[in-house]
């Protein structure tokens, strides 16, 4: 069992890594960073082992991969470097051994720590620390890294004051996501400081990891405070990476200090004041607008000939909120508009004369449009289609052609009939010919009543499909042969993944026998 | 074109799990993903994999569509080399082994 699960871990992990690779041209064609690569690649792994279904993946895991830091020193730093090493002595003496043999060798430097415990690791000024995965960290003064107890944040907000120097990470890349604190990947040996995780991109809130490595005195990780902390405040813009990279990068260009991320962060305010109450300037200067359309202080509105073209200029607005959709009614008060034009002052007769050459239907519009004025008040320049409120013979035949009111309560009535014939036909009892529609729904409902007791016995297995195929025990593979000989069936398996009793197994030929 | 069969599993569902968290991973994206994963699991499963398995049990359903077998096992023990593993019911997705040029999933 346990060859078993170390076999199947070196394959998972096998194949995410063949996985990973092959993609990683792909990544990069797409103009995404390696990063994303990365975090995909932790993201999954992560699942999987939180998944139980193999056992010892991790372990497995941390044998292969035992180190995650490429130190990258400048070129001359042999020399410098014996004075930190020996403040490195004390807290950390295997580690400094490494580190020195490692160095002569060049810039590159793979700092690879034991799997025991190593924090506080102190890592000397003018170090840049290179991950496995490539970002670069440039150290700019000494900083200690420990190792913090599990749930506990790192950098809670009071320690920002009382630091004097700060001590500037930069970042080389020019990846998106800030020095965030970001969640520790579940390896057993959180090897790496806060800012070199590689995290993901989402600007989710940081969790306190189980063990995050902090750094005490002279931190890194101050800028990173107030980056997280704009979190709630600018959810959008830290949705765009590079946006935010770029705010990173310019808050860090000067010596990080509390009084500056806070002015950044206030930086990154939304505009708070909206304009408001911009429709309600119209109101001011009297003249106000309602749906669109501007209406005139109240003023009587009279038939006269003089006033002729200014009605019918409100005429034709009229119009167009009466029948928005009428697009022969558009054409229409254009040439209203163009008989008012050519005739200027032309009374209301002459409007009509004119009208004639227009569509039937428009024509009566206007002319009732027209009587509307003499019956209806000044303010009332709405003129309502629906109701029996208009009082106008006129008014009540276009209510007709409109389908007004009148025409809607037959059509209700037909309605019910209909759906009374419907209701007799559906039903088997004899005595369905009363007219009220309220005493068939009671006998439609006692109906029903009787019949689902009926029903109720017919297509017992119904509930057991899909529950049947709803099962965690799952086999995926391929078949060779399935064969059967009356109700023994026979299956000839290969190249298979089995998930059952939550733990993963596999196989490259299984062999089964089952009867139905 | 391999099978996209194996992306129900434990491996598979985590990576499209991955996958969706990630939003600088386009969908296209994604695809290619999973793809690639389609390619790698079945190469690894063809030639890493050497071990047998037996099992017996009772067949509950059967289905064949599609080139595609599925079955619901009842009772069933697994038995490999070294141990037993018993379980009440199990679904078994089988395709066609015998020609694997198509994507069936």
């Amino acid at each position: 069992m346990l060859s078993n699960s170390n076999n199947l871990s070196k394959l998972y992990l096998s194949v995410i890594e063949d996985v990973i690779e092959n993609m990683r041209e792909l990544i990069l064609d797409e103009g995404l960073e390696d990063r994303v690569l990365e975090v995909l690649k932790q993201l999954w792994e992560s699942k999987v082992m939180q998944s139980n279904a193999v056992d010892g993946l991790a372990l497995v895991k941390n044998t292969i991969n035992s180190s995650n830091f490429v130190l990258q020193l400048p070129p001359n730093y042999g020399q410098n470097f014996t004075k930190p090493t020996a403040s490195m002595v004390n807290p950390a003496g295997q580690n400094v051994q490494s580190f020195t043999t490692k160095n002569n060798g060049g810039t590159l430097a793979t700092f690879s720590l034991p799997p025991g415990v190593t924090y506080p690791v102190q890592i000397p000024a003018g170090v840049t620390l290179q991950t496995a995965s490539g970002q670069l960290y440039k150290v700019n003064v000494p900083v200690m890294v420990t190792q913090a107890p599990a749930g506990q944040c790192p950098l809670p907000p009071s320690q920002l004051q009382p630091r004097q120097r700060v001590p500037v990470v930069e970042r080389r890349d020019l990846c998106s996501t800030s020095l965030q604190p970001a969640p520790v990947v579940p390896s057993t040996v959180p090897k790496t400081m806060a800012p070199l995780k590689t995290e993901p991109f989402t600007p989710r809130p940081v969790a306190c990891p189980n063990a995050v490595p902090q750094t005490t005195e002279q931190k890194p990780l101050i800028p990173l405070v107030p980056l997280r902390d704009e979190k709630p405040v600018v959810p959008q813009p830290a949705v765009q990476p590079t946006v935010q990279g770029n705010h990173v990068l310019q808050s860090e260009a000067p010596p990080v200090q509390a009084p500056f991320s806070l002015h950044t962060q206030m930086s990154f305010q939304p505009p708070y004041q909206p304009p408001l109450y911009k429709s309600e300037s119209p109101f001011d200067s009297g003249h106000f607008t309602l749906d669109g359309i501007d209406f005139d202080s109240p003023k009587p509105i009279d038939m006269s000939l003089t006033s002729a073209s200014t009605q019918m200029q409100s005429l034709q607005v009229k119009m167009e909120t009466v029948l928005p959709d009428g697009s022969a009614f558009g054409a229409s008060k254009v040439a209203a508009e163009e008989t008012v034009r050519q005739e200027g002052h032309g009374g209301t007769a002459d409007m009509s004369t004119h009208l004639e050459g227009l569509p039937l239907d428009a024509s009566k519009l206007e002319m009732a449009l027209l009587k509307d004025y003499n019956y209806n008040d000044a303010l009332a320049d709405i003129i309502q289609l629906d109701g029996p409120s208009d009082s106008s013979s006129d008014v009540e035949e276009f209510e007709e052609e409109m389908g007004g009111a009148i025409g809607e309560n037959d059509f209700l009535g037909m309605m019910t009939a209909e759906a009374l014939q419907a209701l007799q036909e559906a039903e088997e009892s004899s005595d369905d010919g009363k007219s009220s529609s309220g005493d068939d729904s009671v006998g439609m409902d006692e109906v029903t009543v009787e019949e689902d007791p009926l029903n109720s016995g017919d297509d017992v297995s119904e509930q057991d499909v899909p529950d049947l195929f709803d099962t965690n025990n799952v086999i995926v593979c391929q078949y060779d042969k399935i064969h059967r000989s009356k109700n023994r069936w026979k299956f000839y398996l290969k190249d298979g993944v089995m998930c059952y009793g939550g733990k993963d197994y596999v196989f490259s030929k299984a062999v089964g026998e089952a009867e139905w | 074109m391999a099978y996209q069969l194996y992306r129900n599993t434990t491996l598979g569902n985590s990576l499209q799990e991955s996958l969706d968290e990630l939003i600088q991973i386009t969908p296209q994206l994604a695809l290619q993903v999973l793809l690639q994963f389609d390619k790698a699991i079945n190469t690894a499963l063809a030639n890493r994999v050497r071990n047998r398995v037996n099992f017996k049990g009772s067949l509950n359903t059967y289905r064949f569509c599609d080139n595609v077998w599925t079955f619901v096992l009842n009772d069933v023990e697994f038995r490999e080399v070294t141990d037993l593993v018993k379980v009440d019911k199990v679904k078994i997705v089988a395709c066609d082994g015998k020609n694997t040029g198509n994507t069936a999933e």
